[in-house]
């Protein structure tokens, strides 16, 4: 317990130490062997999650409740530019999951990158994603808050634009570092201003985390992000959007209760979220884009339970949601990277593919329905009576069901492509499936009843809530048996995808409006400023004139100084001589 | 409390000895010229880092104050209070830097080493003076090398970039000249241009309406609207050392103008000033970031991003004290103009353009030097951990606790010119790389490789550690007792 308790303390290592590696790695991993650099990669996110684990045992036996504030002696440091850093329970279950997703998506990015140039770069790069994540769930003045919010930012961004697929383009993560800056800037004025202003605080708050999370109407960065390699869609949405959003919006739920109306806003925010996710999901284009508006749906999931109040039921259902989407991306990514290899020749036997797609499936159907649903239902004790239980009853049955066919019905196609690269018979594909459904579904269910009993009252909110999870969950099982059985090259039905299609199309055009319109505005008068009062009044009108006015004082000067003038004036003066003198007389 | 330091005239005239030994140099010794130079930036350098240590917590730290002119009332007053001494570093460093990042093979690297020189004597004399004449003569001495680096430069209607800046100065100097004898007549005899006790003397009646004359020079050496013209044009066609020099030292040097004149003479008058002066900044700041917007030329983007950083530098000007957070972000807009102009000059060189939209693949070329560019970028965005975060943090605080419109507005220009030079870092970085386009010649040269590296190290440092760029009164107190308690004599 005393090594529990000293993992708690040393609660800086968790970001320091997978920093410190992802330098090591970007400055001298070219030149290391290929064992050495997977060892120095796996360590630095192994640490933290090795230390999590460890520490977690003295806050869940240990009787921990937090560790002291450590506070960072610097010049300066003090007051409002004081860090500040500490570790609880709510902080170490989120580092460990963090670090847990990291090391999924740095197992595949070893895997899938193993022969492209620079990788080194790239896996520090999932590094440091990690590393900020911990920083800022190891954060306790708003500064060092700050610190990680923006560095996870950063690091998504340069993870996400790595592997630039478009050429001269340099178009990925872009609008993700646009939205997150600005995301960033409503947190620093939320810092200065939320004594004096609580309300406009509380607001900045909210659209923060939904900027972060993705909810509409902030949801324009998702379809360029999904254009990203794999392993960083899986860790940006995962770990950087979903777990840091929902972190944030928890560890600030005090600032955000005062105001009686945002609960509303949130369920607003949540629900839109999740139907534009949901529908979005249908539309035709790559498998990473469906996923990644899985992870907005998720996200406007979370928002909602944690409006109805239940901050345990958030971060169960985040625990079972993060990484069976997470996994999904990855394992189809893997089999995506096969499929589209050049160096792959037709007929080979698809075992590495096969592996992921096989992981993919165990993912989509042993985590979803073990955590996820048993922790929705517990969740929907939590909403208000009435109306609002139904809409959350929605909220989640849509999801589920939605997330259940376009998981099955991804896998579903992609196995049916491998089966074709491979010229094997189609049913094949479908019988593993069927087959890891059987095996998979008894013993789950089985140990979910056993659970209930010893657990019921603690973690799943009793038989009601356990019903409800149950019920949920055979929704997520028949919506994964109907995608995986019409899945193939139109595994989206006709006519509904059509009415589906422009329902999600009319939500990416509100994301888009949000996105262009205030760019297009702003360039305007940007134009303005620049060449009507720049070049115009000011250049123009101002300086040339003043310009104009010495060049031609300076031109008269030349003129009278080359002597005509002078003869000019001699003859000029004589005649007015005469003239006054003729009047005169 | 004033203490007495003969080393405050050595921080001025060393740059100008140097100067003079440049143009003894033989015309064809480049390396001779860079050497000078470069002996001359580090050694005042080093003045700098021994004054540091040795400014008294509160007050003046004088170097010479003897009467020069007695029937004008002109004297030789030479000193150093905090925010000047903060502002002669950023001088110093600058310099250092853009003397160590020249070309070798400039052809004319004796001019340049000469005009560098005798700018920074003359902004070391701008920061050092308290007679206001001797302020106004190193004022006007500080833009004349730029008037001669800039040579034919681009031209826009006929009107050169050199002639504009030109123009602009003189036009508004003017006002500064007429200002000033408004002052001393109306301060009463004996006439006297020295600061402190025309502040005395004016302590009662103030400047009334005589403020506004003031007003416009400093505000065109610090590119607010709608005197900043000057500076995006003039950044395009100078060399890179001259661009470091002026957005990185002169521009922050028209704010410093402005409060050690202004506050100086009049106190009253001054935070008089501050409603307009505040809502000036915020114009310019806005204006600056939608300007920004639009551009595709790599360094008027930048011009016009420091142009909104500049907008809430006078917002901050607006309320500051000696120790404000004013300094701080001044100090973070030299070091960040230098680095970024450094960068950019160095692969529009190689690229042999402009336009952002030729560049782009660095990250896979130059990962090293694009990587250290970064610091200098996250500064002008304001991204916490920097020197700029502390600047911008520290001036909004300030300003939101009185006119909280202004700071959200003023926010929005600064964090939408940041914004653009973050999608411009992005696109020069990401992309494909195309070797034929750049130049074959090795670049970017090691020195400045590592004169970017020192400077992303400060900016970096600072953020982390924000006393690093405070003002001087905590750190020289905590430093003059590290020196105690080691015994070494002061």
């Amino acid at each position: 317990m005393v090594f529990a308790q000293n993992m708690a303390q040393w609660h800086l290592l968790m970001w320091v130490v997978p920093a410190l590696l992802a330098v090591l790695c970007s400055a001298v991993g070219k030149h290391l062997s290929r064992p050495v650099l997977l060892a120095l990669c796996l360590s630095g996110v192994s640490w933290p999650l090795l230390q999590a684990l460890s520490a977690g045992v003295w806050f869940l036996w240990g009787g921990g409740q937090a560790t002291p504030p450590l506070t960072l002696d610097v010049p300066g440091g003090q007051g409002l530019f004081a860090l500040v850093f500490a570790l609880d329970g709510m902080s170490n279950w989120a580092v460990a999951l963090a670090s847990a997703l990291s090391l999924l998506a740095l197992v595949q990015a070893l895997d899938i990158t193993r022969f492209w140039i620079g990788r080194h770069r790239y896996y520090a790069l999932v590094l440091l994603v990690g590393a900020s994540a911990n920083l800022l769930f190891t954060a306790r003045s708003m500064l060092a808050v700050l610190f990680g919010w923006e560095a996870v930012a950063l690091a998504g961004t340069f993870a996400a634009g790595f592997w630039e697929p478009e050429e001269g383009r340099a178009r990925t993560g872009l609008r993700w570092l646009v939205f997150q800056h600005i995301g960033t800037v409503c947190l620093v004025v939320v810092w200065l201003v939320h004594e004096a202003a609580p309300l406009l605080a509380a607001i900045l708050l909210v659209c923060a985390c939904a900027i972060r999370l993705g909810l509409p109407p902030f949801h324009g960065w998702v379809p360029e992000h999904s254009r990203s390699p794999s392993s960083a869609l899986a860790l940006v949405h995962s770990v950087a959007s979903l777990l840091a959003g929902i972190y944030l919006l928890q560890k600030s739920w005090s600032l955000l209760v005062p105001v009686s109306w945002i609960v509303h806003l949130l369920y607003a925010l949540g629900g839109a979220a999740v139907l534009a996710g949901v529908l979005a999901a249908w539309l035709p284009g790559r498998p990473a884009t469906a996923l990644a508006w899985l992870f907005v749906a998720a996200g406007g999931l979370l928002t909602m339970v944690q409006a109805a109040g239940d901050a345990a039921a958030v971060r169960l259902l985040l625990t079972g949601l993060a990484p069976a989407l997470a996994g999904a991306v990855l394992s189809l990514g893997g089999v995506v990277d096969w499929l589209e290899s050049r160096d792959v020749p037709r007929g080979t036997p698809p075992g590495r593919a096969l592996v992921w797609l096989v992981a993919a499936l165990a993912g989509s159907l042993a985590i979803f329905p073990a955590i996820s649903a048993l922790a929705l239902g517990r969740a929907l004790l939590a909403f208000p009576a009435g109306t609002m239980t139904w809409v959350g009853v929605a909220a989640a049955g849509l999801f589920l069901v939605a997330a259940g066919r376009v998981l099955a019905g991804l896998a579903g196609t992609l196995a049916a492509d491998l089966a074709q690269r491979n010229r094997a018979p189609a049913r094949h594909g479908g019988l593993l499936g069927a087959g890891w459904l059987a095996a998979g579904a008894g013993p789950l269910l089985g140990l979910a009843l056993l659970v209930s009993h010893s657990f019921s009252g603690q973690i799943f909110g009793g038989g009601k809530g356990l019903a409800w999870g149950v019920a949920l969950g055979a929704g997520l099982v028949l919506g994964w048996l109907s995608g995986w059985f019409s899945s193939g090259p139109s595994w989206k039905p006709a006519m509904a995808g059509r009415l589906v299609g422009r329902a999600a199309s009319s939500g990416l055009v509100l994301g888009e409006l949000v996105v262009r319109l205030p760019v297009v505005l702003l360039r305007m008068v940007g134009v303005l400023v620049w060449r009507l009062v720049g070049d115009f009044l000011l250049d123009t009108v101002l300086v040339g004139t003043a310009v104009g006015t010495i060049e031609g004082v300076g031109a008269v000067t030349r003129l009278i100084q080359n002597g005509r003038v002078q003869r000019y004036a001699f003859v000029l003066l004589v005649l007015v001589l005469v003239l006054v003198m003729v009047l005169r007389g | 409390m004033a203490e007495h330091d003969l080393t405050v005239i050595m921080l001025v005239a060393v740059p100008v000895l140097g100067a003079l030994f440049t143009s003894l140099c033989p015309a064809q010794s480049r390396r001779a010229a860079r050497l000078i130079g470069l002996l001359s930036s580090l050694t005042t350098l080093g003045i700098w880092v021994y004054l540091r240590l040795v400014l008294p917590p509160r007050g003046l730290l004088i170097g010479i104050h003897a009467t020069w002119v007695e029937s004008l009332g002109v004297s030789c007053f030479l000193a150093l209070d905090a925010p000047g001494l903060l502002l002669a570093g950023l001088v110093a460093v600058v310099v250092t830097a853009a003397m160590a990042a020249t070309r070798r093979q400039d052809e004319d690297a004796r001019r340049s080493v000469l005009l560098l020189l005798l700018a920074e004597g003359g902004m070391l004399g701008v920061v050092t003076a308290w007679d206001l004449l001797l302020f106004v003569i190193f004022w006007e001495v500080t833009l004349v090398p730029f008037f001669f680096l800039m040579g034919p430069g681009p031209e826009r209607r006929n009107v050169s970039a050199a002639t504009r800046l030109l123009v602009t100065s003189v036009s508004s100097s003017v006002l500064l000249w007429v200002g000033i004898m408004v002052v001393v007549v109306q301060a009463g005899r004996p006439f006297t241009f020295d600061l402190q006790v025309l502040g005395q003397r004016l302590a009662g009646t103030g400047l009334a309406g005589w403020a506004w004359l003031f007003v416009p020079a400093f505000l065109m050496r610090l590119a607010v609207v709608p005197l900043h013209t000057w500076l995006p044009v003039a950044v395009a066609g100078v060399p890179t050392s001259a661009a470091m020099l002026l957005v990185g030292a002169v521009v922050p040097l028209g704010g410093y103008g402005l409060w050690h004149v202004l506050h100086g003479l009049s106190p009253m008058h001054y935070f008089e000033l501050a409603p307009w002066l505040t809502w000036l900044g915020v114009i310019t700041a806005l204006a600056g970031g939608m300007a920004a917007l639009v551009q595709r030329d790599l360094k008027r983007l930048l011009a016009y991003a420091f142009i909104s950083q500049s907008g809430l530098i006078l917002c901050g000007l607006a309320t500051a004290t000696a120790h404000s957070a004013v300094w701080p972000l001044l100090l973070s807009m030299g070091l960040t103009a230098s680095g970024l102009f450094l960068f950019s000059g160095v692969i529009c060189a190689a690229r042999g353009s402009q336009r952002i939209l030729d560049m782009g693949g660095l990250w896979r070329s130059h990962p090293f030097f694009s990587g250290l560019a970064f610091a200098a970028v996250a500064s002008v965005a304001a991204i916490p951990g920097t020197l700029g975060f502390v600047g911008v943090v520290g001036v909004l605080q300030e300003l939101s606790g009185k006119v909280l419109l202004a700071a959200c507005l003023a926010a929005a220009g600064v964090v939408m010119a940041g914004m653009v030079v973050l999608w411009a870092y992005r696109f020069v970085l990401g992309g494909s790389h195309i070797p034929a386009v750049w130049s074959h010649q090795r670049w970017p040269l090691r020195r400045q490789v590592v004169v970017l590296f020192v400077l992303a190290v400060l900016l970096l440092a600072s953020g982390v550690m924000p006393g690093l760029a405070a003002a001087p009164a905590a750190v020289s107190a905590r430093v003059a007792t590290l020196v105690g308690q080691a015994g070494a004599p002061r």
